[in-house]
């Protein structure tokens, strides 16, 4: 009997030990699960590696020849449908070394190109943009004295004055030509530079680029064991960095010339609300909730001269934003050039990989 | 008829085939494959970011194929951190990358098939900065000229301080174990403490003894 109950005592003792150990374990199960695309908001970020001539240079058949000892390609990304959120990018670029090739098999591990022979530049010169448009939902700042509209409303010591108080518009898209000054086409150069500060997502002005010192991992069939993609010299290709701050005085213009103010610079709230940036529920219950009166109350005359009265002075109180971007289209090109420092280099076909790598920030 | 309900079967097909072209939103892909983290009851993700409060999060990523050839992508875990406007990768042996698993390193996709991989991640507690893994991702490279050129598409994955003090250790997930544990433990106490109360009352009179050898003349 004294054995047996030893024996459950061990027994319960392990248990207990495995329920305790058994969340490391659990960690471990995991399951996949599989469907077929579906349909929803299609906001995508597509990375697309391209010859000059725009063709895909993953696709079976294109080339990148190195022969001449130089040549250069197209790296894009592109945000479509206008759904893709308030988020930069950084495309890189990793090179394996090169090894000697017949056509058919790398033929020596010892005659190489090492890849820190290879440079990359990627000159600003060259980035090139086009059909940027950008999701905003821009914030009023209404202000207007609703005393003699509200007689009798008011509670006690109320002097019924509304100032700078904030209202959120309506969601707003804005297209290229409304971004970048009328410029509604491919955007570089002088041209892109004048409107950096202005677009959605800024891509770095600084020239990219370097030589790949420490090689990425073999190219398919080498089996040389000289490289590591978690140890590989990165090369940066291009950045952009989402900033809507610049698109604040675009929207401004843009909502002045919509609401076309009697006023200079002064859209009433019927104005706003007329050209569709603002719903005129949010700006009477902001006017109840501010000076404590019961919307219920209020006919549809006195709601009517509440947005005739209230105003927002686009010059010195200019909009604000909801958060960062609500979507953005564009499409942001670059074109890297690859260099090989021939010295040394034995003459013959060579093969190597560079990974070009899209990282959404 | 029979043309009629041809027409509804073209409508339909159109209708699935336009549904199955259809990329998850917020998406990173190329032009033939794309990962983008699962959505959540917020939407959209473009980063797999989350407190770091010390808990074990279950999170998942959707891997899927744009054409109707099969694809096989490779999916794994990269130590990652931003210098110089470039993110560095580093072996996942440490910091949140040694803390994070996918599912399924490599994931066979048929034409236009969707597969959600889970993504375990072990968040960490007290930091003051945010940090970072990468969860790396490529199908295979086609060999062409001089140089073959590969996309690997990286989907972040962000630890971000937390502003209040997060108390150790018990975390939810530990929970149901610590239960089955205590009550284990428990019942192993009963079992010790009643064999004990049985060897007392043995002890005081009842216990069974040995029959003694017998003793007498020889």
């Amino acid at each position: 009997m004294r054995r047996r109950a030893k024996l459950a005592i061990i027994g319960t003792t392990v248990v207990a030990l495995g329920a305790i150990a058994a969340p490391a374990l659990a960690n471990q199960s995991v399951g996949v699960s599989v469907g077929f695309l579906t349909a929803g908001p299609t906001g995508t970020r597509t990375l697309s590696v391209q010859d000059t001539r725009g063709n895909d240079l993953t696709a079976t058949g294109a080339v990148l020849d190195l022969s001449g000892g130089s040549n250069s390609f197209v790296t894009k990304v592109i945000d479509s449908n206008a759904g893709y959120l308030n988020t930069g990018y950084t495309v890189q670029a990793m090179m394996s070394n090169l090894y000697p090739y017949n056509g058919t098999a790398f033929t020596s591990c010892n005659q190489l190109i090492q890849s820190k022979q290879l440079t990359l530049s990627s000159p600003s010169g060259l980035l090139n943009l086009s059909g940027i448009t950008a999701g905003l939902t821009p914030v009023f700042s209404l202000s207007g004295n609703l005393a003699s509209i509200l007689t009798g409303l008011l509670p006690a010591g109320s002097n019924g004055i509304i100032s700078n108080q904030t209202v959120q518009g309506t969601a707003q898209s804005l297209s290229q030509g409304q971004i970048a000054s009328g410029n509604a086409g491919n955007l570089f150069g002088s041209t892109l530079a004048s409107v950096l500060g202005q677009l959605p997502i800024q891509p770095a002005a600084n020239p990219a680029g370097g030589s790949f010192n420490s090689p990425a991992q073999d190219p398919t069939g080498a089996n040389c064991n000289n490289g590591n993609n978690a140890t590989a010299t990165q090369v940066p290709i291009m950045t952009g960095t989402t900033d809507p701050t610049g698109l604040i005085s675009d929207l401004n213009s843009v909502i002045l010339s919509a609401t076309n103010p009697v006023t200079s610079n002064t859209p009433t709230a019927q104005d706003l609300v007329t050209a569709l940036y603002l719903d005129p529920n949010a700006v009477l219950t902001m006017v109840c909730q501010k000076l404590t009166v019961a919307c219920g109350l209020l006919t549809p005359l006195q709601q009517t001269q509440i947005l005739n009265t209230l105003n927002d002075n686009l010059l010195t109180a200019p909009i604000t934003l909801v958060g960062g971007l609500t979507g953005q289209s564009g499409t942001y090109s670059a074109q890297p050039g690859v260099v090989i420092n021939t010295q040394g280099i034995i003459p013959g076909g060579y093969r190597g990989t560079m990974t070009v790598t899209l990282v959404t920030n | 008829m029979r043309r009629g309900l041809a027409g509804v079967f073209v409508g339909i097909l159109t209708l699935a085939s336009a549904l199955l072209m259809s990329a998850p939103a917020g998406a990173v892909q190329t032009t033939s494959w794309g990962v983008t983290p699962a959505p959540t009851s917020q939407g959209q993700r473009t980063s797999l970011a989350h407190p770091a409060d010390g808990s074990t999060v279950h999170d998942a990523v959707i891997v899927y194929n744009r054409t109707a050839k099969p694809i096989t992508v490779h999916l794994y875990v990269l130590g990652t951190s931003y210098t110089n406007g470039v993110y560095q990768f580093s072996p996942p042996t440490t910091g949140l990358a040694a803390a994070t698993t996918v599912g399924d390193n490599f994931v066979k996709l048929s034409g236009y098939q969707e597969v959600k991989v889970p993504v375990t991640i072990r968040m960490p507690r007290g930091i003051k900065t945010q940090t970072l893994a990468g969860i790396g991702a490529e199908a295979s490279a086609i060999n062409n000229g001089s140089l073959s050129i590969m996309e690997q598409l990286v989907v972040l994955v962000k630890a971000n301080p937390t502003d209040h003090f997060v108390p150790a250790p018990i975390t939810k997930d530990l929970f149901p174990w610590a239960l089955i544990a205590i009550v284990v433990i428990g019942l192993a106490g009963g079992l010790i403490e009643r064999e004990r109360r049985k060897n007392k009352s043995g002890r005081s009179g009842n216990r069974w003894r040995p029959p003694l050898p017998a003793i007498g003349p020889s």
